[in-house]
């Protein structure tokens, strides 16, 4: 089963695909700026692990319709967002993926969700006790060329493993966004304060850097979370579910990690 | 030149440790140090095993009878981290520089003096790409390299001029160590933007114009790589 559905989420209409007919669910949170589309090389091999796989594009994302105020620079909202996704379409067993700012949603949402989720998997998300309290919003008229800077900013964001075709398309896929949306992203990104409550998290988690990338600095963000593993994964950069030609059979090496690892899981049946 | 050669720490860990190992393997026979600029690394405690040395710069020997090099020396730590680092500048007499005249093979590697910049710009006048990108330019690229700045005057897609200044100064200018210049024309691939992030380059001047023309730079620095990559390093 692939099923595409727009559901009505504070008031505006929210992009999800829906692929597998597993009885445990996944969620699969997308990048700054970007959309599920990230996941489409993924989405099914990861249902035929036995998910079923929820790909959401956030709200002002992808073929979602904006948030009713505009790009959003708040990552709790978007948790709540995804929250509220999950309880329209979860079933079973609940996992959360997330990378970049999908890993900071996924985090955040299991530092006030844990009691519902089965596992969660961040990927390149570090978490610093500093966060920023001024920010400049986006203007056009002083942001040239974001099209240039998008496309080598990203090139620059990929491992040194990944071949030249592959990092081409990846830098290339993102250069669809709306850089307003992006940079507001990211100014939640700056905003978002999570140092403090990640000893909240009680559910399963592994937190994965590209070894080209944040490395062994998401280490402390791991090292925060009661029993969670982390891994530093070589040649890879920022997007390892782009990069990593193997990363559906990754995945289900982390979750089976998680599983064994001595972690009390709470579910979220 | 890269060299480089194990190292053994002095006893009492005085700081700089990294001069003494420099003194005693000068880049060229009978070179004579003219000066040095030393700084701690980022792991200025940590103890060093190996010297790299990398010569950056050769200037022929011209009415005085001696040329000038400068050196890249660095002290590494067991991880590759620098421990010390120097920038070193040494008298070389003519002998030694007899393979590096002035039309040697060498000035696509010269980054910021006025050959490699004429150099540089006879391929863009050729790349479609460059010119598209700069056809509503109306400006000055300075590109710095240590010391050495050359600069290029852009107008309607075409580089119309090359020289150390020009009327009006640079629009702005991209800039970096004479290391830098020479590990990102060593680099496989064009990684300015990583760079950049790292500090290793940083740019002065209009920055909105920096960014409305970043493509452009990107391909000066293809161009550049390309160039490089026909060309030994110097020396």
């Amino acid at each position: 089963m692939h099923n595409a559905d727009y559901l009505e989420i504070d008031g505006r209409l929210g992009y999800v695909e829906v692929v597998g007919d597993g009885a445990d669910t996944l969620l699969c949170v997308h990048t700054a700026g970007q959309s599920g589309v990230q996941y489409r090389n993924n989405m099914k091999g990861l249902a035929a692990l036995g998910y079923r796989v929820i790909v959401v594009d956030l709200p002002g994302h992808g073929r979602s319709e904006p948030a009713v105020n505009g790009p959003v620079m708040d990552i709790p909202y978007y948790a709540d967002w995804c929250k509220k996704v999950l309880d329209q379409l979860g079933s079973g067993r609940r996992y959360l993926l997330g990378c970049s700012i999908g890993g900071r949603i996924v985090l955040e949402m299991a530092s006030r969700f844990s009691a519902e989720l089965e596992a969660v998997v961040a990927m390149e998300c570090p978490v610093t006790p500093a966060t920023a309290t001024r920010f400049r919003p986006p203007e056009d008229s002083s942001t040239p060329s974001v099209r240039d800077q998008t496309y080598y900013s990203n090139l620059a964001l990929i491992g040194s493993d990944v071949p030249a075709e592959t990092a081409e398309m990846i830098a290339t896929m993102h250069c669809r966004e709306d850089w307003h949306v992006t940079r507001s992203d990211l100014i939640g990104w700056g905003l978002h304060d999570l140092w403090q409550r990640l000893p909240d998290i009680s559910c399963p988690t592994y937190v994965i850097s590209g070894g080209d990338s944040f490395g062994e600095a998401l280490r402390p963000t791991a090292d925060r979370i009661p029993g969670a593993l982390f891994e530093s994964v070589k040649g890879i950069a920022h997007y390892p579910n782009q990069e990593m030609p193997n990363f559906v059979e990754s995945f289900e090496r982390w979750i089976e990690e998680l599983r064994q690892a001595n972690v009390s899981a709470q579910g979220g049946r | 030149m890269v060299s480089g050669t194990d190292f053994s720490p002095a006893s009492d860990g005085a700081l700089p440790r990294l001069l003494p190992a420099i003194t005693q393997a000068p880049p060229a026979r009978d070179a004579v140090m003219a000066s040095v600029q030393w700084e701690q690394g980022a792991r200025p405690k940590s103890v060093g095993v190996r010297v790299e040395g990398v010569v950056t710069r050769w200037k022929p020997a011209r009415k005085r009878g001696r040329g000038r090099l400068h050196q890249d020396v660095r002290l590494l730590d067991a991880d590759g981290q620098v421990v010390e680092t120097a920038r070193v500048a040494w008298d070389v007499p003519a002998a030694s520089d007899g393979q590096d005249d002035e039309s040697a093979s060498r000035v696509a590697w010269d980054v910021g003096t006025v050959a490699w910049g004429k150099h540089l710009a006879t391929r863009l006048a050729s790349n479609e790409q460059f010119s598209s990108a700069v056809q509503t330019f109306d400006g000055t690229v300075g590109i710095r390299a240590g010391e050495e700045l050359v600069e290029f005057r852009i107008y309607r897609g075409k580089v119309i001029e090359v020289g150390k200044k020009s009327l009006d100064g640079a629009t702005f200018t991209l800039g970096g160590t004479e290391r830098a210049w020479i590990d990102l024309l060593s680099s496989p691939k064009n990684d300015l933007v990583s760079r950049l992030g790292r500090n290793e380059f940083r740019s002065t001047g209009n920055n909105y114009q920096y960014l409305r023309i970043f493509k452009a730079i990107m391909l000066m620095i293809d161009e550049a790589q390309l160039a490089a990559a026909k060309e030994k390093p110097s020396a």
